[in-house]
Parts: C-alpha cells; structure tokens; sequence
C-alpha cells in the first residue's frame, strides 16, 4: 500500500484517538503528523510494515502515553479552552457541552494510562487482537484489562454526573 | 448448569471475543440464570455510558492533512560548512548526499535537542530518505549543545563524521572529518 493512501485512510482516526487521549487539539495533531512522519521513514527504509493501521496506532499510543506521563498534558486540559462554543439554540447550552467535555477530560486523566489507552483503542472498535498488539498486552488478557477499565471509568463519570 | 462465568467472560461475550463453542455456553448459561443477566445488562449499561461519553470528546475540527516533511518544524535554516579538503571533494561530488545528511542531522538534531529528557549522551539511528541509503549513528553532547552523528554512505562506502549545533530556529551542521 502506498504512503499516500494510507495516509488518506487513517490521519483522521488517529488524530481523534489522540485528541481524545490528550485532550489537546495541537498535541493532537503533532503527535498524528510525528506518527505519520515516522511511517514515511519506516517505509523509506527497509523495514517492512504488515499492518500500517495498527503500526501507527502504536507509534501515536506511545508518543501520547509519553506526553501523558510527562504530566504536562493535565495541567493544560484543566486551562484548555476546548474550542468555540458549539452553536445551538438554547442559549447557555455551549457552556454546558465545554464544562461537559472539560469534566469527561479530566475524568479520563485520572484513570492510569494502561486503562486510558485501553479504553480509547476500545472505542475505535479495534478488535481484542488488534488491542493487544498496540498496548503490548496479551491477547488472552485483554478482555479481563478491558473490562475493568471500562467498569472504573463508568463508575467516575457516574460520580460525576 | 455450569458455573457463573467471570465478568470478563461476559463482558468479552458482549463484544462478540469469544470462540463460538463459549458463545454457545454463554448464552445456554444466561437463559438460565437471572444473576448473570443482570451482571451482563450492568455490563452493556456501562459500556454505552463509556461510549456516550466519549463521543462529546469529538475535536471541533479535524486539520488539514499537510505535505510529510522530514526536517523539523522549528528548523528554519540550515548552514552546511565544511573544514577538510576530503571534505570538499566529497561535497562537490555529492551535494545530494550532504543535503540529505544535512536533514538527517537536523531531523535527529531537533529531535534529540527537544527531548530533554536524554542523558547526556544519547544514541539513535536512523535511515535516511530518497534515493541514498544512509545508516546513521548519532551521539548527542547537551553541554555542547551538539550532535555528533555518523553517516554511512552505501553509494562510495565512506563514512562521514558530522556535528550538528542545533539552536530552536537553525542547525549549523559541520562535516568534521571524512575516512
């Protein structure tokens, strides 16, 4: 497959796998360009890639659980304006739907980065296989990692809600 | 009736994970026990909360897909000069080479000058793009400030040992000796 269509194919999903991740639209999208950089060199080279959409999903997830770790991208998520408001026709319900978004960020950082990947590979509707690969978890124990970082992350939005 | 499964059993069941002979067992198990229904319908509650919530985390845009460019962004200029003779010769046989050297060092420049987080000497490789396969080698130097990088060019089999000094806007690349 070539670069380009791979490119065409996937920047939009790893930039909302990272964004949601990060919680930050410009770390978002360096870290999907840097992922997206890194698989041009990759392919340029003489390293041979079998599945590129799960490659660049690893490559983003490390890149993000980096910056996670950092403990840089909290702090920035509680300052963060998360964007213009949302137009709708009941005024006031833009502030709602930001401080709404704002909470789930936060909600999200406090779970461990293992649980906040696992949960967000989840949602892309990667397969258990696909899951293990990028975390670098066993297949077998994905179900038992996911389910309970599914649990732990319902259970603080119920708190919070 | 066999055992109540674990919740990661049912959970993985929800997501349609398991092989078809423990689908048939699941699904035997909860037409018969009211527990683990309930511990599944708890299951999929949860799951749709966790889904729910993740789709207000939308970005309000998504960015333009830009060119890939192999030089980093905060390297606006590059200044190649050179000290040895061989050097000379070499570089006026190849200006391609050294141009591609030169965006291999600030590609590696920038990125182990940002990255902070290295001890003081650092190594990485890399493989150089286009039509000349480099290996690389660099070793970083943060008292210096300077990246010490060397290129094997496959093309005339000579290795060529280059030193970066890498500043937020520039790289000033220098090829200090050539064997």
């Amino acid at each position: 497959m070539i670069f380009d269509e791979i490119y065409r194919s996937h920047f939009e999903e790893i930039y909302r796998f990272t964004y949601r991740l990060l919680g930050n639209a410009e770390k978002a999208e360096d870290i999907t360009q840097d992922a997206f950089t890194e698989l041009v060199r990759q392919m340029n080279g003489s390293a041979e890639i079998r599945n590129p959409r799960a490659w660049l999903y690893r490559v983003a997830a490390n890149l993000a659980k980096n910056r996670i770790r950092r403990g840089k991208h909290y702090r920035t998520i509680l300052q963060e304006n998360v964007g213009p408001p949302v137009e709708t026709a009941e005024p006031g319900a833009d502030l709602e739907v930001n401080e709404q978004k704002r909470m789930l960020f936060r909600v999200l950082a406090e779970l461990p980065v293992r649980d906040q990947l696992l949960i967000q590979l989840y949602k892309q509707g990667l397969t258990y296989r696909e899951i293990a690969e990028i975390a670098d978890i066993k297949e077998t124990s994905v179900g038992k990692m996911l389910s309970r970082a599914i649990e732990k992350c319902a259970n603080k939005i119920k708190q919070v809600t | 009736m066999m055992d109540c499964p674990k919740k990661e059993t049912l959970f993985t069941y929800h997501n349609r994970e398991l092989d078809q002979a423990g689908v048939v067992r699941i699904s035997n198990h909860l037409e018969q026990c009211q527990r683990c229904r309930r511990v599944l319908s708890g299951i999929e509650r949860n799951v749709a909360l966790v889904n729910d919530s993740l789709d207000l985390l939308q970005p309000d845009r998504i960015p333009e897909r830009t060119a890939i460019s192999v030089t980093p962004r905060k390297a606006k200029s590059v200044r190649v000069s050179e000290r040895t003779g061989l050097l000379i010769s070499s570089w006026r046989e190849g200006v391609g080479i050294v141009a591609l050297a030169a965006t291999l060092v600030v590609l590696l420049g920038g990125m182990l000058y940002l990255d902070r987080r290295q001890p003081d000497f650092s190594t990485a490789q890399a493989v150089a793009i286009n039509e000349q396969q480099f290996m690389a080698d660099a070793k970083e130097d943060l008292r210096e400030r300077s990246i010490y990088l060397s290129v094997y060019n496959e093309r005339t089999g000579r290795l060529e040992i280059i030193r970066s000094t890498a500043a937020q806007d520039t790289a000033d690349i220098e090829i200090i000796s050539l064997r």
